[in-house]
């Protein structure tokens, strides 16, 4: 017999949909990287997102995995002079060169804020010598709110550390393991691209003590005016960043995975939910939002809920299923 | 940046060459009703990855609207591929919309009488400035310098509010010929301004040096709508600073999106830039 109306048919259908959804699996993104735990795999990279108090308006900050706050140095540092920024092919370079409040101000006015918002954070920590690096671990020790430690030993904008500690193994193991005897935190160190061999680097950090390793920071690049024949940048180089970086950010993670058994946070020219699934499958168990923020505030969140349409339409459950699932032929 | 920022999808209403620049209007969906002189709003021009990155625009007027939304107005120079871009745009199109970004002039009341100075399309937020500040009462004296009479915009808005006007161009093809800020100097060597005067200026980088060492000779507090290469507009990236002197003698490198955009001249670490 033929339906009487449209409506009940209507009716019908929506009641069965109600069913089907009622029958959808969760989906688990969960993550744990030492002790940090997060709600999702997907953190916003340090640079890229201040201290979270600009984006908090726009969208609320928990339902972010993690915040990696701005490079944290013990003093102020106001950074180099502008300009410290060119576009380029599906990128941008920066020379900011690690301006930041310092770890006092850090603490007094940033964390409660953060703290309040409930989003687990990393400190990523910069020094000019090694025994910097050891007392902001110190002064961060034991302080909540504090997920884990990045120790950034690949800016390519100051003149003194960073890069030097993150270009030898030997550098990059020292760092770490007096980092490690300083804290309790989980440490997560940060690879440079602009390497030889980023493996035995990689291999070196873990050796010394690193719970996990991120990857990539910026590859230094240079961009020109040829009108006025000078470098747009103050600072003549600077680090790239962007959709530009995504194959050299995947393929450092699937080097890098070859050689370590630590969590990585896979990083460089996220900007959709299947980017953030390329590196996953490279390798990485997380991952990291940077330059999009800059595009769209809500940049980060759409990646999350990228990442969750890719695993609903792929019948995938776990977040963790897809880590290093990538077919080689 | 005020808790008020939006970022939205905007209806292009109209888009075409106006002399050597160009005039968008678009449709607000209500996020700038209260923006005030000075702001700007940061466009995407374009869906994909090249270009990257927004480029920001002053808000050149808010026009009445139905539902008491705004039209706004953009006045831009085609330059390279982001402008060029935005030259595309055709009614109906749409762009995505930050803002409204940063903070709006200082001052603005009748006891600052304003000397409003413009450089090519650094007209564009003194066209919402001198409408503001008519509509406050506020006395104001225009100069506006442009390279070739081409380059002048939205002169008939000036004309229609009957605000003095002082035009130079650099080939004299209209007004005085020779660079406004001498035509700003004449002005004041004359001993016109009024006491509380205050100079708001925009256009490129040689012009705002030269309007700042006027304001510094005459003693009169000038202010630069600044311009700087940025990333994000929401003040999350540290891009877009200018170097700023503190009361402390120390210089602090301060976002031009999210402070600024607006600096007082004689605050700027010049020797930094
Ligand atoms: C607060 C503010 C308000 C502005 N208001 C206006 C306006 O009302 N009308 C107008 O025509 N222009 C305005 N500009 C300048 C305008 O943003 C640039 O001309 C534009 O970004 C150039 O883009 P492009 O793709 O043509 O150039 P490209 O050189 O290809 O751009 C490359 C990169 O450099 C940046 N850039 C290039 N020139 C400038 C510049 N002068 N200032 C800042 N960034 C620049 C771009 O944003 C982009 O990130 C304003 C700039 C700022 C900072
Ligand atoms: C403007 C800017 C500032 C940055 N600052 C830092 C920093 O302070 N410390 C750090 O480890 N990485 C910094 N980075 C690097 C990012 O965290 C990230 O590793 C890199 O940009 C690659 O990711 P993306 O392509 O998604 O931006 C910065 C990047 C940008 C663009
Ligand atoms: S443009 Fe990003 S902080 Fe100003």
């Amino acid at each position: 017999m033929p339906c009487p109306s449209g409506k009940l048919n209507f009716e019908r259908e929506s009641k069965l949909k109600k069913k089907t959804q009622k029958t959808k699996p969760t989906l688990d993104l969960g993550v744990t990287i030492g002790k940090l735990k997060m709600v999702n795999p997907v953190m916003v990279a340090s640079g890229c997102f201040g201290y979270g108090e600009e984006i908090s308006k726009f969208y609320p900050l928990k339902q972010l995995g993690a915040i990696v706050v701005k490079g944290t140095t013990l003093e102020p540092r106001q950074g180099n002079s502008p300009t410290r920024m060119a576009e380029t092919p599906a990128g941008m370079l920066n020379s900011i060169g690690l301006q930041n409040v310092g770890v006092d101000e850090l603490l007094k006015t940033k964390m409660p804020f953060l703290r309040k918002a409930g989003v687990p954070v990393v400190v990523n920590i910069n020094g000019k010598v090694l025994e910097e690096y050891v007392e902001l671990a110190k002064r961060l020790d034991g302080q909540t709110g504090i997920g884990a430690l990045e120790i950034n030993i690949s800016c390519p904008n100051v003149k003194e550390g960073g890069i030097e500690f993150g270009s030898s193994p030997e550098a990059a193991a020292r760092v770490v393991s007096a980092i490690r005897k300083a804290t309790k935190h989980t440490l997560i160190t940060k690879l440079s691209p602009n390497v030889t061999d980023v493996k035995t680097i990689a291999r070196a950090c873990v050796d010394a003590g690193s719970d996990a390793l991120s990857a990539i920071n910026t590859v230094v690049g240079m961009a020109i005016d040829a009108k006025a024949r000078k470098p747009i940048l103050k600072s003549i180089t600077g680090g790239l960043s962007g959709p530009a970086v995504k194959p050299i950010g995947l393929r450092v993670v699937y080097q890098v995975r070859q050689v370590v058994k630590v969590p990585i946070i896979g990083m460089g020219g996220i900007v959709t939910g299947e980017d953030a699934v390329e590196y996953l499958l490279a390798g990485a168990t997380a991952v990291a939002v940077g330059t999009a923020n800059y595009l769209e505030p809500n940049a980060a969140l759409k990646v999350v809920e990228g990442l969750r349409k890719y695993m609903a339409d792929n019948g995938v459950r776990k977040v963790s299923d897809l880590v290093g699932a990538l077919r080689i032929f | 940046m005020a808790p008020s920022v939006q970022s939205y999808e905007a209806l292009v209403l109209e888009n075409h060459p106006v002399g050597n620049y160009h005039r968008l209007l678009f449709q607000d969906n209500g996020a700038l009703s209260k923006a005030l002189p000075g702001q700007f709003i940061n466009i995407r021009v374009f869906e994909g990855v090249v270009p990257l990155l927004r480029r920001p625009f002053s808000i050149a007027r808010l026009l009445p609207g139905p539902k008491g939304k705004h039209r706004v107005e953009v006045l831009y120079a085609s330059l390279r591929q982001g402008t060029q871009l935005l030259t595309d745009k055709r009614p109906g199109n749409t762009i995505g919309v930050l803002g409204p970004l940063g903070h709006p002039f200082p001052h603005m009341d009748k006891k600052h009488p304003a000397l409003i100075v413009s450089g090519g399309i650094g007209v564009a937020p003194m066209v919402f400035l001198s409408e503001y500040l008519k509509k406050k009462g506020v006395p104001q004296e225009v100069f506006l310098g442009a390279r070739t009479a081409d380059d002048l915009v939205d002169l008939e808005v000036f004309k229609r509010l009957k605000v003095p006007i002082h035009i130079t161009t650099d080939d004299g093809s209209k007004g005085r010929h020779g660079f406004v800020t001498q035509e700003l100097e004449a002005y004041l060597e004359a001993g016109k301004a009024k006491p509380g005067t205050v100079i708001y200026a925009c256009g490129p980088r040689p012009m705002f040096r030269a309007v700042s060492q006027v304001g510094d000779e005459f003693k009169i507090p000038t202010y630069l709508s600044w311009e700087e290469h940025m990333a994000c507009g929401l003040g999350i990236c540290l891009t877009c600073v200018c170097p700023v002197k503190q009361e402390s003698g120390q210089t602090k490198m301060v976002r031009s999106c999210y402070e600024g955009p607006v600096f007082e001249a004689s605050t700027i670490d010049w020797e930094r830039i």
